[in-house]
């Protein structure tokens, strides 16, 4: 997923290892608790939604609507 | 007589393969004349899926599986809501990853369910009428959720065109930034028609696993939801033409069906591909005149709405 490596060639290539280790822990995950392989979807959708959820963080800076009414 | 014997059922399983289409068609036209682009709405149909066949399987109301799949899928939308609306983030991406999680959730809910079967949703007969020959069993012998396709068919064409609220979906769609200076709530809007899709959806998804096949199966969508977003663009945006493209996506999906039943000397491989060759066929011709397009296209879809202070 491109935007996992922050649409950046080098970010993508890293992004790749990471996708890969949560197919191997889905894997690890279905041998060991017997949870089923649809978990590594699951947590994969996750990860995408909490990334791209912060991105709101990273180019906004949150103020506090009182202060601002009060200068203005 | 004969000679037309074999007509009522290719088109009673036309209709069948339809209904899920013009359902998820119908609720992310909504969705995107309202400038939201939803990617998700394969993944929201599996949750659909999965939740309405649950429900059917535990209380054994049907009614009550297709609203708890309608609520499923409003609460997806709303996730995705929450993403591309509130915390303004991207919505391809978001969609990608609503589809990949509803894809996930949908094989997790159900997989002690896999293999269970419910009794199929049952069709309507109304007296006298659905006993006629061959109109009968095709006009006035379908399932309930056949006729509501149809209904919100119209419902969404009247919304659209003829109401003043739909004026105004279809203003946030077009300018988000003139709509919101004349006061409009955008993104209040946007949350509404996002939901309405999601809800859509998924009652798609629901018909698919309460009366297409009456079971559960992972991932039993197998790509209805992506067909559903190019029969948008098929229907350059238009609800009447949606109908007309899912049957039309319908109709090739139960030809090849037949075509591989009656054992035609082609790998069955091929006769699979047909329905989605044959959305990128139309697309490709869609695309060549770019004026149907951007006529009838929203102007602001995918784009982010951000109040200018």
């Amino acid at each position: 997923m491109a935007f996992l490596g922050r649409l950046h060639p080098v970010g993508i290539f890293f992004a790749g290892l990471l996708m890969a280790l949560t197919y191997l822990g889905g894997e690890t995950a279905q041998n060991n608790h017997g949870l089923p392989v649809a978990v590594t979807g699951v947590f994969q959708g996750m990860v995408l939604f909490f990334l791209l959820a912060c991105d709101v963080l990273v180019h906004y800076r949150f103020r506090l609507n009182i202060a601002r009414k009060a200068t203005s | 007589m004969s000679g037309f014997d074999w007509i009522v059922p290719v088109i009673l399983t036309v209709i069948t393969a339809a209904t899920p289409l013009v359902f998820a068609g119908i609720g992310e036209l909504v969705t995107e004349k309202s400038g939201v682009l939803n990617l998700g709405v394969e993944g929201m149909m599996l949750v659909g899926a999965v939740s309405g066949f649950i429900t059917a399987l535990v209380t054994g109301n049907y009614f009550l599986a297709v609203c708890a799949a309608a609520f499923a899928g409003a609460v997806m939308a709303f996730l995705f809501g929450v993403l591309t609306l509130s915390l303004m983030a991207n919505q391809v991406a978001t969609g990608l990853a609503l589809t990949l999680f509803g894809v996930g959730l949908s094989a997790l809910m159900g997989q002690e369910f896999v293999g269970d079967h419910v009794s199929a949703l049952d069709k309507l007969s109304i007296a006298g009428l659905s006993d006629l020959p061959i109109l009968g069993t095709i006009l006035f012998a379908q399932e309930a959720m056949v006729y509501l396709s149809f209904a919100m068919v119209a419902i969404v064409s009247w919304f659209l065109y003829k109401t003043k609220a739909g004026l105004v979906l279809r203003a946030v769609g077009d300018s988000h930034d003139a709509a919101h200076s004349i006061g409009y709530p955008v993104i209040a809007i946007r949350y509404l028609a996002v939901m309405f899709g999601g809800a859509m959806a998924v009652i798609g998804g629901a018909y698919l696993s309460l009366a297409y096949t009456p079971m559960w199966a992972e991932y039993m969508t197998a790509g209805r939801g992506w067909i559903a977003l190019a029969l948008i663009v098929f229907a350059t945006w238009k609800p009447g033409l949606v109908l007309v493209g899912a049957y039309m996506f319908g109709g090739i999906t139960i030809l090849q069906l037949h075509a591989q039943a009656a054992g035609l000397n082609v790998p069955s491989q091929v006769l699979s591909m047909l329905p989605y060759l044959a959305t990128i066929i139309v697309l490709v011709l869609i695309s060549k005149d770019e004026s149907r397009i951007r006529k009838h296209a929203p102007a602001c879809i995918g784009k982010i709405f951000h109040p200018a202070a």
